[in-house]
């Protein structure tokens, strides 16, 4: 994934590069909003991660001007200030998503994922997550390479629970997104076209984990580094 | 531990008639608690009081005064009239006398004075006649003594006291053709007391009575004039002072206006400072999350390349220690913000159940990790306030649950209405649970029971506490549903009436 990192702190910067390095993605490095703007206008990237508070022109500032010229790139806001009025603002701005530092790089390689996958859907047919992915053209499903049996139905969940992750999907919304097609779907309904997933995903580096009382969320089946925080 | 998480006076519109003015906050139970020996009550002067001492001390002396005067002058008119009662019957004697040609007129004056003397019961009567020469025409031979020389046709007055009694005596010289006689009639004086004490006790009466009444016209003009006062009282205390909002001035009486542009302007100075720390913080915020990021981040780069033991262990180590600083500062600078003046608050409607499926993800994640199952049971609950510090106060209590609760185990997260409309939310674990008497310490900043569960500042009750307090809620700990555990309640004040 070709990455742009607009970060004027060295430190931070080359550690995100690096760490963004070791979970696959090409990661490029600006200290400065105003070459960022004519490099992210000029060349074609995935993803673009701002950071908010920029020497000069800040992140948002730079996020406004860009997505006033038509730029479509994902962009991704990074901040010190976690105050609500910058979220909602960068939000707003067209942001397609927010960290608060500091993070964990898993997360941020988990959020970038997660908005490339929502745009590339837009875009392309394809979405992939880890071993998982699915092609909305053609409405199939792969595990491993192998390719996945699934129901016009599950085939939704699963989209659904994957263009979402890692937030949890309440239920209700699984149920509007069934109900599109086939008006009487009842929750109990998706709870078994739940379970028919879970069964087909069986053993895989992916699960569906259970919010009782919310909803469902896809998730690694083994997470093995600390809690992330939600900004 | 059942403690209000709100300052008092905060809904309480009625107030008592004689609470001072302004009513400081009650401090909250848990916080600076003086250990020892309450506070030594505070005098406080009323207003309401000196009005009535004012009022009703002169009111009483004037009545006392117009009593007093009223004797004397009841005094003054009774003697007068007597005086002249007695005066007449010593001149009648004298002329009786002169015009008796045969002497026999003593006696007839005997009879004549027995008859009145039993008439004027129980005032006795005495007199006395004497010829020019001194020699006893007529009367007692023993009230000599209290002869006196006056001008002729003068009556003269005196007191004597005669067997034992007081009397009024009064001395008459008659000049006839022949020379002078003199007469002295003397008469006991309980009738005269008698009509002055009738005339003073006509008096008296009404006058008490309105002393009275003017005393009780002053209670109740008291309590009129200072209505406007009581009224401010409860403005102030229910206005949102603890938030920095300015107390309107309309409606005011004149005489708080003083007082209240004061209070106004001193919120005034607190919001700028409040602003000034505002700033401050956030500068702060941003220096110092930048370093930690990258620390962090350069640590987990670190991480992910394959180490030697034991260096993988120590980046472990200083990794997790990273993370603490960062959640740490990021707690500090939650419970900064979320402090009365730290920020203007604007309260908006936050819906609960979408702030609970907000905080799931987060939630969930960390259940995972722990091995923790979470359970939420989301009912429709609607509350006025913040929404950014009502995530952190259900992060917070969703991060100590998990914390907390052994893994297999079950947390519960759940939010309502109650019947009175007030909306509630609650997070219970099945962990060692709160001990009755840590209660209210566990509010405190950095306070934290056992060994400071894994990385936790020991701010999330702090910060808990404070946005309850932002919002008017309380929060109770409790046992959990079972009896084991712990379940954290916050109970949102219920709406106002719509009008």
């Amino acid at each position: 994934m070709r990455t742009l990192l607009v970060e004027d702190d060295a430190g931070l910067a080359a550690g995100i590069a690096e760490g963004l390095k070791q979970h696959g993605f090409t990661v490029e490095t600006l200290g400065a909003a105003e070459p960022a703007q004519a490099v992210l206008m000029g060349t074609a990237y995935d993803l673009a991660i701002l950071d908010v508070g920029l020497p000069g022109m800040d992140g948002l500032e730079l996020l406004r001007r860009l997505r006033a010229r038509g730029v479509k790139v994902p962009m991704l806001m990074l901040t010190a200030r976690d105050a609500v009025e910058d979220r909602v603002l960068g939000l707003n701005l067209g942001a397609d998503d927010y960290l608060v530092k500091p993070f964990s790089l898993v997360e941020l390689a988990a959020r970038c994922q997660a908005i490339v996958r929502r745009s590339r859907s837009a875009a392309s047919a394809l979405v992939q997550m880890g071993p998982l992915r699915i092609d909305a053209g053609t409405q199939t499903a792969e595990l491993d390479g192998r390719p996945l049996e699934l129901t016009a139905r599950e085939w939704t969940l699963l989209e659904h629970l994957m263009l979402a992750a890692p937030h949890v999907v309440p239920k209700r919304k699984l149920v509007e997104s069934l109900g599109r097609w086939d008006r009487e779907i009842t929750s109990n309904a998706v709870e078994i076209y739940i379970s028919r997933l879970r069964g087909k995903l069986a053993g895989a580096a992916l699960m569906i984990r259970t919010v009782r009382g919310i909803g469902y969320r896809l998730a690694q089946a083994d997470p093995v580094t600390e809690a992330v925080e939600v900004a | 531990m059942s403690e209000r998480g709100r300052p008092a006076g905060t809904r309480d519109i009625a107030q008592p008639a004689d609470t001072p003015l302004l009513t400081a906050p009650a401090p909250t139970a848990g916080r600076n608690q003086a250990v020892g020996a309450p506070p030594p009550p505070v005098r406080t002067p009323s207003l309401r009081r000196r009005l009535l001492l004012g009022l009703a001390l002169p009111l009483l002396v004037l009545f006392t005064a117009s009593a007093a005067w009223d004797l004397r002058v009841a005094r003054r008119l009774t003697d007068d009239a007597y005086d002249q009662a007695l005066a007449s019957t010593a001149v009648g004697l004298a002329v009786r006398l002169e015009t008796d040609a045969d002497n026999d007129l003593a006696e007839h004056l005997d009879a004549t004075m027995h008859a009145m003397a039993r008439l004027d019961a129980p005032d006795a009567w005495h007199y006395l006649v004497l010829d020019a020469h001194g020699r006893r025409l007529a009367g007692e031979a023993g009230l000599e003594r209290l002869l006196a020389a006056p001008p002729p046709n003068e009556p003269a007055f005196s007191q004597a006291v005669i067997g034992g009694e007081p009397m009024r005596v009064v001395n008459y010289r008659y000049e006839d053709g022949e020379g002078d006689v003199s007469v002295i009639v003397a008469v006991g004086l309980h009738r005269r007391d008698a009509a002055t004490a009738g005339i003073v006790g006509a008096t008296l009466w009404p006058n008490a009575l309105l002393t009275l009444a003017a005393l009780l016209v002053v209670l109740a003009v008291g309590r009129i004039v200072f209505r406007p006062l009581d009224a401010l009282g409860a403005r102030l205390a229910g206005s949102r002072v603890q938030d920095l909002v300015p107390v309107p001035l309309q409606g005011a009486p004149r005489e708080a206006l003083p007082l209240l542009a004061a209070v106004n302007s001193l919120m005034e100075r607190l919001r700028a400072a409040a602003r000034s720390q505002q700033s401050f913080l956030n500068h702060t915020a941003h220096q110092l999350r930048t370093p930690l990021a990258a620390l962090q981040a350069q640590l987990e780069v670190l991480q992910n390349e394959p180490q030697a033991d034991p260096l993988g262990e120590r980046l472990a180590q200083l990794l997790a220690t990273a993370r603490r600083l960062g959640h740490m500062t990021h707690q500090m600078l939650t419970l900064a913000r979320a402090e009365p003046g730290a920020a203007v608050v604007v309260h908006a409607p936050v819906d609960l159940v979408g702030l609970l499926e907000e905080v799931a993800t987060q939630g969930d994640v960390a259940a995972q990790l722990k091995g923790v199952e979470l359970e939420f049971d989301p009912e429709p609950a609607t509350v006025s306030g913040a929404a950014w510090m009502l995530q952190e106060l259900l992060s917070n209590l969703l991060d100590n649950a998990i914390r907390h609760a052994p893994a297999g185990s079950i947390v519960t997260i759940r939010c309502g209405t109650q019947a009175d409309g007030a909306a509630w939310l609650e997070v219970a674990d099945a962990g060692p649970g709160i001990p009755a008497a840590e209660r209210d310490r566990v509010f405190l900043p950095f306070v934290q029971l056992g060994a400071g569960a894994g990385g936790s500042a020991g701010l999330g009750l702090a910060i808990v506490r404070e946005v309850a307090e932002r919002h008017g809620a309380a929060v109770t700990l409790g046992p959990g549903p079972d009896g084991r555990g712990t379940a954290a309640r916050v109970v949102f004040p219920c709406p106002p009436r719509a009008a």
